[in-house]
C-alpha cells in the first residue's frame, strides 16, 4: 500500500514538474516580451528545483531556489530594467532565420532524444541519504577542497570584474 | 596533525606557483587601494610581474613528474608543467607590453586590469592541469570571465565594449553546451574523474551517446581555440579589445584550449604512470576521431586564411591568422601520435614568440597613432625602419619560412602528415594525410599574399603625412628579444627540441621521440 | 515513504483554497464594465506613464554581489552542517575561503562600490578630483 502511494505520488509530481518546466521553458523562448519570458523562466528554475527534492537532493533543491529563482533571475530582471525600453519587444528578425533556427534546434533536439533513449545510463538503486547537506559538506572541504578554494578565487575575479565594470568614468 | 591535513599541506606546496599567482593578485588589489588616490599603476605592474616571475621560478625547480593530487582534481605531468611555463611567460609578456604602452589604457585604472590578467593565467594554469571536470569547469571559467572584462576594459570605447559583449554571449553558450555533454558522460560513467568518463573508449563499447557526450565537450574546447565552426567571435574581439590582451586571448587563451584539448584525447589512452599515446590514437582512430579532426583542421586553416585576405584592420587580421593557426595545429591532431605532439608543442613555442612579436607591434601602433588600420601603417619603412623589419620578420615567421623559427615549426607539422602518409601501419590511407597536408601547403600560400599586404603597405605604399612613431628603450628591447628568438630558433632550434622533450618526458615508455627534423 | 501522504493532502489542501476563493468570488461577485474597471486603481489617482524606468546601474551591481555573496553562504551552510565532523581542519579550510572573500569585500568597499548614493563610486572620484 504504501509503494503504490510511493510511486503513483513520485509519478505524478514528475509529471507535474515536468509539465511546468517545458511548458514554462517554451513559454519563454515564445514570449514577445522580455519581462514575461524572464518570468517564464522563473518557474522553470522553479521546477529544476522541484526535480531536485524529487530525487531526493534536499541540498541541491535549496540552493537552486536560493541562487537561482533568488538570485540569478532577480539579476536578470534588473538587467530587463537596466536596458532601455525598445528592447522590451523581442522580434525574430525574419522568417528566413525563424525556419533556420527550428531547423537546426529541431535537428539538436532529434540527436539529443537519440542520444538520451540509446544512452547506456548508470543505474543506481534509488537510497535516499538521511544527510545529504552533511555528506556534501564533508566532501567539499576534503575531496573537493581544491575546487572549493578555488571557487572563492573564481568568485573573486567576477567581483573585481562586474565592480571595475559598473563604474563610471574616473577621469 | 591528521593524515589528511598533512597531505593536504604537502599537496599545496605542489601547486605552489598557483598559490604565488594567487597572493600576487591579493597583492595588486591591497596595493591598488593603498594607492587609491594616486597613480597606482606603476606598482600594480611590478607587483604582478613579480608574482609571475616567483610562479615561473617555482615552476623551474619542479622536476617533470607525473602526480595526481587533491584526491585526483589535479595532474601534475610534465605536460602539464610545459604549458604552465609558457602561460607565465605569455602573461608575463602582456603585462609588460601593457604597462610600457601606457597611452592606450590613458584614461583607466590599471590595478584590475593586472589582478583579472593573473586570475586568467591562474585559470589557464589550473586548465592545463586539471584532471577532473570541475576543475576543468572552474578553471575554464575563471579564464572565461577574466577574459570577459579584459576585453572591454575600454569602457568608454564603444568597440571594446562591443568585443566584450560578444565574447560573452558566445562563451557561455560554448559553455553551456560543454557542461551539457559533461553531464552526458558523468550520466554514463557515473564519475567525473577525465580518464575514467573515457572508459568506454578503452573498452570499445562507445555508444552513440557518447559521441554526442564528446562532441557537445568539443563545441566548447573548439570555441576557445577558434576553431570553425565557433571561430565566429575571433576577430571582432580581437580587433575591439585592447591590443595587449588581443595578444593574450591569442596565446594564453588559446594554448590554455589546446592543453585541454591534448589531455583529453591523450586521456583516451591511459597508462600508469603517464599515458599511453599509441593506444589512445588508436582507440581515437577506432571510432573516427581523426576524420572528425582532418574536417575542422581543413575547415579551420581555409576559412581562416581565405577570410583573412580581405581585411584591412592588422588586429582583425591577426585574428584571422590566429584562427588559421588552430587549423595548422589541429592537423598533427589526424595523426595522434608522439611525433605529432611534439611537432604541436614546439609550434606553441614558436607561436607565442612570433604572434607577440607581431602583436607588439600592433600594440606599438594602437599606443602612437591611435589605430592598426593597415591604411594608417604608409610611410612606416621612413618613420620607424625598426619596427617595419621586426614585423616582417615576424610575419615571415608566421607564414612559415626560413630562416626564422616558423620554419621548422611547420615543417615539422608538415613532416608528422607525410611521415603518416609513407609510414605503414597506419589506420587510414596516404591520402587521408597526403591531401591534408597539401591543403595545409596551399593555405600557407594564400597566407604569405596577406602578411605581405601589411608589408606593402608599411613599405611600398604612397603617404602622404609620416605617422609619428617614437620607439621607447623597452620597445626596442622587447622587439629586439623577440626579433633575435625568432630568427636564432629559426637556425638553431636544438634548445626548444630539449624542452619540448621534458614536456613530453612523463607521456608514458611509448611517448620518446627521437629528435631532429 | 508512508510519511510523505500528508504532504500531498497538504499540496492539494493549499491548491484547493485559494482556488476555491477565485471561484467563489468569480460566482458571486458583483460584475459590471465602467470606464474605470480596468485601472490598476479604480478608485484612485488616475496612474500615468509606464511602470518600467530605467533603472541606475547601481542596482545591477548590488544584485550581483548579491548572488556571489548567496552563492558563498551556500557553500559555508553546508560546512556549517558538517563542522564538528570536519573539526579544526576543515575550519583552516574554511577560513581560507572566507579569507579572500573578505578581501574581495574589503576592496569594493574601500572602492566605494558599496556606498549608496547618488554619485556611486564617490570615494574614488572625490579622491581622484583632489588629486588632480
Amino acid at each position: 500500500m504504501s509503494d503504490f502511494f510511493q510511486h503513483f505520488g513520485q509519478t505524478v509530481a514528475f509529471i507535474a514538474i515536468t509539465a511546468v518546466v517545458i511548458g514554462s521553458a517554451l513559454a519563454a523562448t515564445f514570449a514577445k516580451s522580455i519581462v514575461h519570458a524572464s518570468f517564464a523562466l522563473f518557474f522553470t528554475l522553479l521546477g529544476m528545483a522541484g526535480y531536485y527534492f524529487l530525487l531526493g537532493a534536499d541540498f541541491l533543491g535549496i540552493t537552486q531556489v536560493i541562487i537561482y529563482v533568488g538570485g540569478i533571475l532577480v539579476l536578470l530582471l534588473f538587467g530587463v530594467l537596466l536596458t532601455s525600453r525598445s528592447l522590451d519587444q523581442l522580434q525574430i528578425r525574419s522568417r528566413a532565420s525563424y525556419i533556420a533556427a527550428s531547423a537546426v534546434g529541431l535537428a539538436v533536439l532529434a540527436m539529443l532524444w537519440k542520444a538520451i533513449i540509446r544512452g547506456p545510463w548508470q543505474h543506481v538503486t534509488p537510497v535516499v541519504p538521511q544527510q545529504t547537506t552533511q555528506s556534501l559538506g564533508r566532501l567539499l572541504l576534503t575531496d573537493y577542497l581544491l575546487a572549493f578554494e578555488f571557487s572563492s578565487v573564481t568568485l573573486l575575479a567576477a567581483l573585481i570584474g562586474a565592480a571595475y565594470i559598473v563604474r563610471r568614468r574616473e577621469k | 596533525m591528521s593524515a589528511f591535513t598533512a597531505q593536504t599541506l604537502a599537496n599545496c606546496r605542489a601547486i605552489a606557483p598557483e598559490l604565488a599567482l594567487i597572493a600576487a593578485l591579493m597583492a595588486v588589489l591591497l596595493v591598488d587601494l593603498a594607492l587609491l588616490s594616486r597613480r597606482s599603476t606603476g606598482a600594480s605592474v611590478w607587483v604582478a610581474v613579480a608574482g609571475l616571475g616567483t610562479a615561473f621560478a617555482l615552476l623551474t625547480r619542479f622536476q617533470p613528474t607525473d602526480a595526481v593530487i587533491f584526491s585526483g582534481a589535479i595532474r601534475l605531468d610534465s605536460l602539464a608543467l610545459f604549458f604552465q611555463k609558457i602561460f607565465i611567460l605569455g602573461a608575463m609578456a602582456v603585462c609588460l607590453f601593457t604597462a610600457a604602452n601606457a597611452e592606450i589604457f590613458a584614461e583607466y585604472r590599471m590595478g584590475e586590469y593586472y589582478a583579472l590578467v593573473l586570475s586568467a593565467t591562474l585559470g589557464a594554469m589550473f586548465l592545463a592541469a586539471a584532471n577532473d571536470y570541475i576543475i576543468l569547469v572552474l578553471s575554464l571559467e575563471t579564464l572565461s570571465l577574466s577574459s570577459y572584462v579584459l576585453a572591454g576594459y575600454l569602457r568608454v570605447d564603444r568597440r571594446s565594449s562591443e568585443a566584450s559583449m560578444k565574447y560573452i554571449l558566445y562563451g557561455a553558450v560554448a559553455s553551456g553546451v560543454m557542461l551539457f555533454g559533461i553531464s552526458y558522460l558523468y550520466g554514463m560513467t557515473g564519475t567525473l574523474r577525465i580518464a575514467e568518463t573515457f572508459a568506454p573508449l578503452r573498452q570499445g563499447t562507445q555508444s552513440f551517446t557518447f559521441f554526442v557526450a564528446f562532441a557537445l565537450l568539443l563545441c566548447g574546447i573548439g570555441f576557445k581555440i577558434s576553431s570553425v565552426p565557433f571561430h565566429n567571435w575571433t576577430p571582432d574581439v580581437y580587433e575591439g579589445s585592447p591590443t595587449p590582451i588581443s595578444a593574450f586571448l591569442a596565446v594564453v587563451s588559446k594554448s590554455a584550449g589546446f592543453a585541454i584539448l591534448l589531455r583529453l584525447v591523450l586521456q583516451a589512452g591511459m597508462a600508469a604512470p603517464g599515458f599511453d599515446v599509441a593506444a589512445a590514437a588508436r582507440h581515437l582512430t577506432a571510432s573516427g576521431l581523426d576524420i572528425v579532426f582532418w574536417i575542422l583542421a581543413a575547415a579551420t586553416m581555409t576559412v581562416g586564411n581565405l577570410v583573412a585576405i580581405r581585411q584591412t584592420d592588422i588586429k582583425r587580421l591577426l585574428g584571422y591568422s590566429s584562427i588559421a593557426h588552430a587549423g595548422y595545429l589541429l592537423m598533427a591532431f589526424t595523426v595522434m601520435n608522439s611525433a605529432a605532439w611534439d611537432a604541436v608543442l614546439f609550434y606553441f613555442v614558436v607561436y607565442y614568440l612570433m604572434t607577440l612579436g607581431a602583436f607588439y607591434v600592433a600594440i606599438t601602433l594602437e599606443a602612437q597613432t591611435g589605430t592598426t588600420e593597415m591604411s594608417a601603417c604608409r610611410g612606416m619603412w621612413v618613420a620607424s625602419p625598426y619596427l617595419v623589419t621586426a614585423m616582417v620578420v615576424f610575419l615571415i615567421s608566421l607564414t612559415g619560412l626560413p630562416p626564422t623559427a616558423g620554419f621548422p615549426a611547420k615543417l615539422k607539422l608538415f613532416k608528422v602528415l607525410i611521415d603518416a602518409a609513407l609510414g605503414t601501419g597506419m589506420p587510414r590511407g596516404p591520402w587521408f594525410y597526403l591531401s591534408l597536408a597539401l591543403i595545409g601547403v596551399g593555405n600557407s600560400v594564400v597566407s604569405l599574399y596577406y602578411y605581405f599586404k601589411i608589408v606593402r603597405a608599411m613599405t611600398l605604399e604612397r603617404f602622404e603625412t609620416l605617422p609619428s612613431i617614437r620607439l621607447s628603450v623597452f620597445d626596442l628591447a622587447a622587439m629586439g628579444a623577440l626579433l633575435v628568438a625568432v630568427i636564432f630558433l629559426g637556425i638553431y632550434f636544438q634548445p626548444v627540441e630539449e624542452f619540448v622533450q621534458t614536456a613530453l618526458s612523463s607521456l608514458g615508455g611509448a611517448a620518446r621521440v627521437v629528435g631532429g627534423l | 515513504m508512508q510519511t510523505v501522504w500528508p504532504l500531498f493532502v497538504y499540496l492539494a489542501a493549499a491548491a484547493a483554497v485559494p482556488a476555491g476563493m477565485i471561484m467563489v468570488s468569480f460566482v458571486l461577485g458583483a460584475r459590471h464594465s465602467d470606464r474605470a474597471t480596468g485601472e490598476p486603481y479604480e478608485s484612485g489617482i488616475v496612474s500615468t506613464g509606464s511602470a518600467r524606468l530605467r533603472f541606475p546601474i547601481h542596482f545591477y551591481l548590488v544584485a550581483m554581489f548579491f548572488v556571489i555573496f548567496d552563492l558563498e553562504a551556500v557553500f559555508l551552510f553546508a560546512w556549517a552542517v558538517a563542522v564538528r565532523e570536519l573539526g579544526w581542519a576543515g575550519f583552516a579550510e574554511a577560513l581560507v575561503f572566507i579569507g579572500v572573500l573578505v578581501a574581495a569585500l574589503a576592496y569594493l568597499w574601500r572602492l566605494g562600490a558599496l556606498d549608496w548614493g547618488p554619485k556611486p563610486f564617490a570615494r574614488l572620484s572625490h579622491s581622484r578630483h583632489k588629486d588632480s
